[in-house]
């Protein structure tokens, strides 16, 4: 074994670092520091501006505070209630619709494939402005309703009762991604496997529970896993609804939005980190207890047990 | 060697654009000055209207003026307050900012430059404008942080047709003026009154007022009262002049007449059925927050700006009454717009000479755009004849200036701690609370749950 590299192995090694080191640069300055700073940083009270401007050390004061903020607490769990409603149709309606992209019978598979994945590459910013038109008093899904005979139609972006509803709505335009994942999951499943099922006298249904189910699990874990992230991070919906004033009663409030308010709106970074640290740690919880119990439920071909 | 001479070459050229990156755009001693000025807290960010005049404007400074280069920075009003932050902490904030109201620099607080040893550099002539307009900048403790500039005093706007089909007569056209009820008898100006008015205003579908039995409060079609844009400080600073922070900075109290106001504008929702709801009037057909330009709304307290946004429905058929009283006075509060320079401005003196220009020379075609009444009260009948110009019904214009001359104090905006996260909870919690909840008891929450949350929102930032 050669303990020392030669000249020109070290040559090469040290052209690589150069060729990688705008990516450690932008690693180190706009994720790690970040990360370490705003750790740090729920340690102090700091206000940026003005005459006050300050930067005092506090101790645990911050994470105290959090313990008795009935408003992080009240948007915690309007972000955890939309995660319960949104979850099941985000993950669900993504692998029906790859389901029956992945059908044989279905006639320009591509061309489906296609619109179904079109609205995902649209900013998702223009998408939700042009969702609450369709969504509005007056907008064509009241319209339909009306022609159906619906007298007084939800105002869904006005009322406590619609709002998720309408939320979970536009969340499907963005389901593109997800729908891509699927349709490579269940690309991936053996088809002597439904060979085999057919043989044996399978139907669609046998087939589906007994071998698309199971091969899949790996695609629906990570679905599962990024959703979970996705609607604890949901942010920018609510945020071009209402520009995050948590109307209509503090229903829309998501904590991400509370996190994001605290830190610049109203410019306490220092309690703003806590609330940044306290979504972190409930994300990691959410995600070690899908990673802790997926042995149970995950089938990774190939895998020896 | 040559290797070791090109890495060192490459080490100084890295650190010379390091430097050089660092090193921001500041002048040269001998070079132009370069100030920003930042617009978006309040009015001015209109793209047809407003944004080209500002450019033109300081295209002609600049073009005049080679040694002090302004450069116009327009943000949407949405995400002014963030990024004015966001520049202030980064220790990058414009140099003039503006025009802003009271509520837009409250945010700020801490963050604008004491005006006066610049103002007495450059013997700024202050008697042009009225002594107390100018005082109204003269922030305790922190200075003189603005000049007066455009004024917005409040009124009653209401629509001449709804009266007049009602059989009802129309308000006072002059501050003290006594009202006409439909028996004849003559009645103060208060706010007593647009209530019992604003019930007869107020129809249903089938053509009964809101006094009259059989009356459908669920099919309204027209209501007698709305407030267009503005929220639970005001509604009670139009009752009563006060401010939530006491004398000891730290403390916060209800003002005399707040809860009166605010008993009155739920009643007058829930149980007497004149004003629209939050869940009414956030609805297409009612404006989606802005109601009286419907047509549908008989009357809306609001300022002077209020004349930018009464759209194409009511075209002529509005007009201005005064403010009405409450226990015998009136207090019509005042929203004023004015530029500030910022504390960290590097070239102070330059931003002020830019601002004195914007609040002189050009300050007319400004005003204009802006919709605001000259503080110059030489400026003021120019500024009017322009308003007749384009509102050719004769609006009672006389009245707005009174308003100016009674204007109540402190402002409806006045400073709280916390002020952004504290005006955040008023408007989206409180306010919307007493649009929405038809059950509750206002002055049990106001003191059970309003006022608590409040100081605690300002204790947050002693």
């Amino acid at each position: 074994m050669k303990l020392f590299a030669s000249r020109s192995a070290r040559r090469e090694a040290t052209w690589a670092y150069a060729f990688i080191s705008p990516w450690i640069l932008g690693l180190v300055v706009f994720t790690a520091f970040p990360i370490i700073a705003s750790l740090l940083l729920t340690f102090f009270s700091a206000q940026l501006t003005g005459d006050s401007r300050n930067f005092t050390f506090v101790g645990l004061d911050n994470w105290a505070r959090f313990f008795s903020d009935e408003q992080a607490w009240a948007a915690l769990g309007v972000t955890l209630r939309f995660m319960l409603l949104s979850l099941p149709v985000g993950l669900f309606i993504p692998l029906m619709v790859a389901i029956l992209l992945n059908s044989k019978a279905l006639i320009a598979p591509g061309l489906f494939r296609v619109l179904w994945f079109l609205p995902y590459v649209i900013p998702f910013v223009a998408g939700v402005a042009a969702w609450r038109g369709v969504l509005g008093q007056d907008g064509p899904v009241n319209g339909v309703l009306q022609l159906f005979g619906v007298e007084n139609p939800p105002f869904w972006l006005n009322d406590i009762g619609w709002i998720y509803p309408a939320l979970v709505l536009m969340g499907i335009w963005g389901i593109g991604s997800a729908i891509i994942v699927y349709l490579a999951g269940l690309g991936g499943v053996p088809t002597e496997l439904y060979e085999a099922a057919t043989v044996d006298g399978a139907g669609w249904w046998s087939s589906f529970r007994h071998i698309t189910l199971p091969m899949i699990t790996p695609v629906i874990f990570f679905n599962l896993v990024l959703g979970i992230a996705g609607s604890l991070q949901y942010f920018l919906v609510p945020f071009v609804v209402n520009g995050g004033n948590g109307t209509p009663g503090g229903s829309t409030l998501f904590f991400n939005i509370l996190q994001y308010k605290t830190f610049f709106s109203y410019q306490d970074p220092g309690y703003g980190s806590v609330l940044a640290w306290v979504l972190f740690i409930v994300t990691l919880f959410f995600s070690l207890v899908l990673f802790g119990t997926q042995r149970r439920w995950v089938y990774y071909a190939g895998e020896t047990k | 060697m040559k290797v070791k001479r090109w890495r060192l070459s490459t080490a100084f050229a890295v650190l010379a654009l390091i430097v050089s990156a660092c090193s921001g755009s500041a002048a040269s001693p001998t070079g132009p000055v370069a100030i920003t000025w930042f617009v978006g807290l309040g009015t001015g960010t209109d793209a047809e209207t407003q944004v080209p005049v500002q450019q033109a404007i300081v295209d002609e400074w600049n073009a005049a003026h080679p040694e002090i280069q302004v450069t116009l920075e327009v943000v949407p009003n949405d995400s002014a307050v963030d990024t004015l932050l966001t520049e202030n902490a980064a220790g990058n904030p414009p140099d003039v900012v503006g025009p802003a109201g009271v509520a837009g620099s409250n945010g700020f607080f801490g963050n604008w430059l004491d005006l006066t040893d610049l103002i007495a550099e450059s013997n700024y002539d202050l008697s042009q404008f009225p002594e107390a307009a100018v005082q109204s900048f003269n922030v305790g403790g922190q200075g003189q942080l603005g000049l007066p500039f455009a004024t917005f005093p409040s009124m009653m706007y209401f629509v001449p047709s709804l009266f007049e089909e009602a059989g009802l007569n129309l308000p006072p056209t002059a501050y003290g003026e006594k009202y006409t009820m439909p028996d004849g008898s003559q009645v103060d100006w208060s706010w007593d009154t647009v209530r019992e008015i604003g019930m007869l205003l107020t129809v249903d579908s089938a053509g009964k007022n809101a006094t009259e039995a059989g009356f459908k409060p669920n099919n309204i079609v027209q209501y007698g009262y709305g407030q267009p844009w503005n929220g639970a400080p005001e509604w009670g600073s139009w009752f009563k002049a006060g401010q939530f922070l006491g004398s000891d900075g730290k403390t916060l109290s209800i003002p005399d007449g707040w809860v009166d106001a605010w008993t009155w504008t739920h009643d007058g929702i829930f149980k007497d059925y004149f004003i629209p709801s939050g869940d009414v009037i956030a609805q297409t057909e009612w404006g989606e927050g802005n109601a009286f330009p419907t047509g549908k709304i008989a009357m809306g307290m609001s300022y002077l700006w209020y004349t930018c946004c009464l759209g194409d429905v009511l075209k002529t058929d509005w007009n201005i009454a005064p403010a009405p009283s409450y226990k015998g006075a009136v207090s019509p509060d005042m929203n004023a717009d004015t530029f500030r320079i910022s504390k960290g401005s590097k070239h102070p003196k330059e931003a002020f000479t830019f601002m004195t220009y914007l609040l002189g020379e050009v300050s007319a075609r400004l005003l204009d755009i802006y919709g605001g009444m000259p503080a110059r009260e030489a400026d003021q009948a120019a500024f009017f004849a322009t308003k007749d110009a384009q509102f050719t019904q004769g609006v009672h214009w006389d009245i707005a200036k009174e308003s100016y001359t009674r204007v109540s104090s402190p402002s409806a905006e006045a400073f709280i701690p916390n002020y952004l996260k504290a005006r955040d909870y008023i408007f989206a919690d409180f306010t919307a609370a007493l649009q929405k909840d038809a059950t509750m008891d206002v002055a049990s929450y106001v003191s059970g749950t309003f006022l608590p949350a409040l100081q605690a929102i300002a204790d947050e930032k002693p």
